[in-house]
């Protein structure tokens, strides 16, 4: 019963139904709000200039409450990965690659990576965003491999 | 100024099951009573309570329950099951400063047969943030919903930087279930798990977590009476003296996770606690 597990776990499953959409919070509209219209919004203090996700309503570094919504390149790299096998959700498309992204900014921010092999993603590897669409016609940010940075991947969906 | 030292006088739990077939409220009151049991304290004994933020029970109903007379001082940690310890230093700094005689800490839930962790929730509550879900809003809408997921992408860099794979964790898990073994209590009561087992039970979070990484996930409940060494000295068991407890919530941290933290690789709340301790 235990051996061949791994021939147990369908290759490519489908999602049944659309993505969830996000759930913003009063701190934190302006980040969904930007992926809506497919853009990646950071929030940066107005005092001291420091980046900061998750969003939040003051500066931890200077305490100030006055804070600018900029729009960020879209660039970074992959800080850490993993595959979530089990249990597989229908609201998305197995396999699935869940990564935390390091952003250029300085800022780091989890999401999904796509048009790339499974076994083929590295610590480090250059990524760019770009939207999908959830429930309720709104869009989030995810990742494929940065286009002028690397050759080998193939396109799987987006 | 003598310090009136907490210790542990009682311990109580229910058996560990997929089913309890009872309510969540009805495994706190048998927890808490077999506890009292074994400390020989009463119910009315007891004014001081914590438990985990994520925990279903309420404490009038538990005190409703059980013929609690009053609560002086009661209080919640966050963090699920990485806050448990939490809850004894609670109690220590309750019955130390002499706002409580008689504390106790609780957790009892239907994890198995209700509020199944390990089934992917996917619909988190913005409004419900207090009770450790404000997380989820970042990792909801991308497929990580279970504690494996979310813990697996930390460990994973963790591998990577130590070259790791999956088979080093399985000493672990061995071990962990060669002592939970030994509890008549337990699911796996006289069934501990070999290296093979582990290595060849199912993935659940590629390349880092197998079925045999998780913990059980299970029905019951558990609970300790904390009070004074001087009391405890005319009670049934022989005290266990809490040499320290503490808690630590570093800087951008999580309910589950610390994706922020500039070094995945280190646990910024061990590191915390130990230097406490
Ligand atoms: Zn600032």
């Amino acid at each position: 019963m235990t051996t061949n597990v791994k021939a147990t776990i369908p290759a490519n499953v489908p999602a049944t139904m659309p993505r969830p959409q996000p759930l913003p919070g009063r701190d934190s509209a302006f980040f969904w709000d930007g992926a809506a219209r497919g853009e990646l919004m950071g929030q940066r203090c107005a005092a001291c200039k420091l980046f900061r996700h998750p969003p939040r309503p003051m500066c931890p570094n200077c305490q100030s409450v006055e804070r600018e919504e900029v729009r960020l390149s879209g660039r970074g790299t992959i800080h850490a990965f993993i595959h979530p096998v089990h249990p597989m959700i229908p609201m998305f498309d197995y396999p699935l690659t869940c990564v935390l992204v390091d952003l250029e900014e300085g800022i780091r921010i989890f999401s999904n990576l796509y048009e790339c092999e499974k076994e083929d993603v590295r610590i480090g590897m250059p990524v760019e965003v770009f939207f999908v669409p959830t429930a309720g016609d709104k869009q989030v940010p995810v990742f494929r491999p940065a286009r002028d940075a690397k050759a080998g991947s193939k396109g799987a969906r987006s | 100024m003598k310090r009136n030292k907490a210790v542990i006088a009682g311990i109580g739990q229910t058996e560990f099951s997929k089913n309890s077939g009872r309510s969540e409220l009805q495994l706190s009151c048998e927890a808490i009573k077999l506890a009292l049991d074994d400390a020989g304290l009463a119910p009315s004994d007891v004014d001081g309570f914590s438990t985990f933020t994520i925990d279903n029970n309420e404490d009038v109903d538990i005190i409703r329950s059980m013929g609690i007379e009053t609560l002086r001082f009661s209080s919640r940690t966050p963090h699920g099951g990485g806050g448990s310890m939490a809850t004894i230093a609670h109690g220590m700094a309750a019955v130390e400063s002499g706002l409580c005689n008689t504390f106790v800490c609780l957790r009892a839930m239907n994890e198995r047969s209700e509020a199944r962790f390990g089934i992917a929730h996917m619909a988190p509550n913005s409004n419900n943030k207090g009770s450790g879900s404000g997380f989820l809003e970042w990792s909801m809408p991308f497929g990580a919903a279970t504690p494996a997921a979310w813990t697996g992408i930390q460990a994973q860099r963790y591998m990577a930087r130590y070259g790791l794979t999956n088979a080093d964790f399985a000493p672990i898990s061995v071990l962990q279930r060669k002592n939970a073994a030994t509890n008549p209590l337990a699911w796996y009561y006289q069934k501990p798990i070999t290296i093979e087992d582990h290595q060849s039970s199912r993935w659940i979070v590629e390349p880092v977590f197998r079925l045999l990484d998780c913990c059980q996930e299970s029905d019951g409940g558990v609970a300790l009476v904390i009070t004074t060494e001087e009391r405890a000295r005319d009670l049934r068991q022989k005290p266990a003296l809490i040499a320290h407890a503490t808690q630590s919530i570093p800087f951008d941290t999580e309910t589950v996770t610390n994706f922020y933290h500039k070094d995945l690789t280190v646990f910024d709340s061990g590191v915390q606690c130990a230097k406490e301790l």
